[in-house]
């Protein structure tokens, strides 16, 4: 009997339904059975005041531990390491390749990790920057400088298509609600979804992107086999894809403000601008800080989009740092260099890491919430 | 008469044990078998029916679980699992390149003591690194030809200029339909080109020998068929090609062995079936060369992981499954390809015209280092058929890259 080939039958999903369902119902009850000793043990034998609050906590705590805090730990130990194709067998447990390595994690590859990241180094000397991937133009300042650009132009165009969009929508207008949902929709639906759609929409002899710009007499464009229009193509999908997220934030901001401050402001002569510069921008300063700092990581990190359109290409002249990473790790070349790829992967969380501390502490956004 | 009894007593003795020893040898299992496989939908189909018949024969109840893996991320997933020392599947089908990189992971078998090796006379040099043998053939071939759509273009253009000349005629006649196409920016498509100049990945010493004469006219030849002679789409990948030519919206196109069965099926290719599918060999450049497509076959290989009952298993499979005549007539012929086995004859004429091109084409090494030349090539093709960069930068600049590649 063949259980299946791969696609997706209603066969499979019927099987693998009754596969996942009574596994699901074992977890809860396990969980819940976890949950009550948990109480008890810290209730009864330990006579905690909030024994509550820390049973409810642990399954949180467990799943941030498990998913998170040891991946960390994992991937830093792998930054000490010289894991890649070639040692193999040094590190599989099942491997039969002899290993040539006298130890298996160490400062020295530590080191070695995380300056090729920089540097192309030769017979211990540093010869060029290094390539992170395999052309010229995929040195680390090469691909921050395009990954900054990236960030700007995306949360730039986030911000103020949002802004807009929001400042339209706070205003009385007939089918606001109809609006709002159509909105959303790019929010709403499944990346990959419209990651491969959008592909198709910039295919330079059957994508509606040049079919459109064709009806203003505009020759087609090779949208994704250029670097420079892929990397076009790859911030207007983005551009649309973020826009809804600040347009929700800022519309909930606007709605917050008292109508009052504007009625006042009117009596006093202030015009339209003034009003929104001295009332609304302040207002939705607390909103604003956090969502931009949120889009920045984001956008930073945006990995998914560029892999489904262009996977970097053409010409890796659309990768950005995690791309980069990610190709440098898991992509098309048989190297793996996954030692390489935590160094690399280190240093990128090293620069959001510091330009979050930043952008927060100078722009004051979570002081309102510190100060309480 | 007693004498007579005592004989007749042991010639029965001696007859229900043979027959139990014959029962003991052939019902084997039942085995519960994980086949992760590059093939498409249409083969593995076909393999999971030849799994049911040799179960039905041999091991009753045996079940196979064939999970569908692109190439890519068959090689990765492998070398992932490998890794975490769990999770492999208990053999795999896939193209000989990936075989470079899992041996030197350290993760596969060695076949020699498994199998008769002496089966297979045609393609095993692709599966073997330093003289061990790491994969059994399925088939001969994976290699890329011409195909066409007889019901546009009568008869296969034996030259470029040809091939121009029948592509824009197609154009002509009906400007909806597309000429010709092919995955322009698949290293795999380029090579052909570079061998057809002369140009191989490594010189004799194993050297990457890729900055030279034959990689820049290759460079320059698909540039020029884009730009020149404006002969394929301004984009096209392997979907783009396929896809329109089982609709009949694109007349000639480049395509392996692999894609021969679903062409023949007219429910997955209205416009193509037995009746308007052609290939041949690739066109001859002017001076009468012709680019040679790499030939391998696909292979089917044994994780380290794969033991005791499950490897044995898996051994009387994969040997039936390969040997067996009619198991091969059903899976490599049933299937538009060649059999990697002697004795099968390859009677139909649109595999006679494949084994035509098989022969013109060059065998791909299961070299690791053919990697790099991989990853080398793709963004520079990129640069060349985007018009961006030159075809010297090119051929230097995969020279370059692909040796920084090894470095590591």
């Amino acid at each position: 009997m063949v259980q299946g080939i791969g696609g997706l039958t209603g066969e499979t999903l019927f099987a693998t339904l009754g596969q996942i369902v009574p596994l699901i119902i074992v977890v809860v009850i396990f969980i819940l059975a976890l949950e009550f000793a948990l109480y008890n043990l810290l209730s009864k034998v330990f006579k905690l005041q909030n024994a509550l609050a820390y049973t409810l906590l642990s399954p949180a705590a467990v799943a941030i531990l498990v998913f998170m805090i040891y991946p960390l730990l994992f991937n830093v130990l792998l930054a000490f390491s010289d894991l890649k194709r070639d040692t193999f067998g040094c590190y599989s447990p099942v491997s039969v390749a002899t290993c040539q390595l006298d130890h298996l994690y160490g400062l020295d590859y530590a080191i070695d990790n995380f300056t090729k990241v920089f540097f192309r180094i030769r017979d211990g000397q540093i010869v060029d920057w290094g390539r992170l991937l395999t052309t010229a133009g995929s040195t680390f300042p090469a691909l921050l400088g395009r990954t900054v650009l990236w960030t700007f132009f995306n949360v730039i165009f986030h911000f103020s298509g949002g802004l807009a969009l929001a400042l339209i929508l706070n205003q009385k207008i007939r089918l606001k609600g109809i609006y709002r949902s159509l909105i959303v929709i790019p929010w709403a639906l499944p990346g990959v979804i419209t990651f491969l759609t959008w592909k198709q929409e910039f295919h330079a002899q059957y994508g509606f992107v040049n079919i459109l710009l064709g009806g203003f007499g505009i020759a087609p464009i090779s949208w994704l086999d250029n670097p420079i229009y892929a990397f076009v193509a790859i911030v207007f999908v983005n551009v649309w894809l973020g826009i809804p997220f600040y347009m929700v934030m800022l519309l909930g901001g606007l709605q917050s403000i008292s109508p009052e401050y504007y009625e006042a402001a009117q009596m006093d002569g202030a015009g339209a601008w003034q009003q929104f510069r001295f009332i609304t921008m302040p207002l939705l300063r607390p909103i604003l800080i956090p969502a931009v700092t949120l889009d920045v990581i984001w956008t930073f990190n945006k990995l998914d989009l560029i892999v489904v359109m262009t996977n970097g290409g053409p010409q890796e002249g659309t990768n950005i740092l995690v791309s980069a990473l990610y190709n440098a790790a898991f992509g098309t070349s048989a190297t793996q260099r996954l030692g390489f790829a935590s160094a690399f992967s280190i240093i990128i969380f090293v620069i959001l890491f510091i330009f979050a501390i930043v952008w927060i502490t100078t722009s004051g956004g979570l002081k309102e919430i510190y100060e309480k | 008469m007693k004498i007579k009894f005592v004989v007749l007593m042991v010639v029965a003795l001696l007859a229900l044990g043979s027959l139990s020893a014959v029962v003991a040898q052939d019902a084997m299992g039942p085995y519960t078998l994980v086949m992760w496989s590059q093939d498409g939908d249409t083969n593995n189909a076909v393999i999971a029916g030849l799994f049911e018949q040799w179960a039905a024969e041999f091991a009753p109840g045996s079940t196979l679980e064939i999970v569908q893996k692109e190439t890519e991320t068959l090689r990765n997933d492998l070398q992932t699992a490998g890794l975490a020392g769990s999770g492999l599947p208990d053999f795999f089908l896939g193209p000989n390149d990936a075989i470079g990189p899992l041996s030197d992971a350290g993760l596969l078998q060695p076949l020699d003591e498994l199998f008769d090796m002496s089966m297979y006379p045609f393609n095993l040099g692709a599966a073997q690194i330093a003289g061990v043998t790491l994969g059994v053939p399925t088939n001969a071939g994976n290699h890329l030809m011409l195909m066409y759509n007889k019901s546009l273009v009568e008869t296969a253009p034996d030259t470029w200029a040809d091939l121009i000349a029948a592509a824009n005629a197609v154009e002509e006649a009906d400007p909806e339909i597309q000429g010709f196409a092919y995955n322009l920016n698949e290293p795999f498509w380029f090579l052909p080109f570079v061998h057809g100049f002369g140009g191989s990945t490594f010189d004799e010493e194993g050297n990457f020998s890729m900055d030279t004469e034959a990689w820049v006219n290759a460079y320059q030849f698909v540039h020029d068929l884009k730009f020149v002679e404006e002969v394929v789409p301004a984009e096209c990948d392997y979907n783009c090609a396929s896809d329109a030519f089982k609709a009949g919206t694109t007349a000639i196109i480049l395509n392996g062995d692999w894609a021969i069965g679903e062409y023949l099926d007219t429910e997955v290719s209205p416009a193509l079936g037995p009746d308007n599918l052609g290939v041949a060999p690739w066109p001859a450049y002017e001076d009468g060369n012709r680019p040679q497509p790499f030939t391998a076959g696909k292979f089917i290989s044994i994780p380290v992981t794969t033991a005791d009952a499950q490897l044995e298993g898996t051994v009387a499979f994969v040997t039936w499954l390969t040997t067996d005549a009619a198991a091969v007539e059903v899976h490599a012929l049933g299937t538009g390809r060649l059999p990697a086995i002697a004795g099968i004859p390859v009677e139909d004429p649109i595999l006679q015209a494949s084994q035509a091109a098989l022969e013109t084409g060059v065998g791909m090494p299961a070299n690791p280092a053919l990697r790099c030349m991989w990853d080398s090539v793709r963004p520079n093709l990129e640069g060349v058929m985007s018009d961006a960069l030159d075809a010297a930068t090119a051929a230097s600049e995969s020279q370059i890259s692909a040796e920084l590649c090894l470095e590591g």
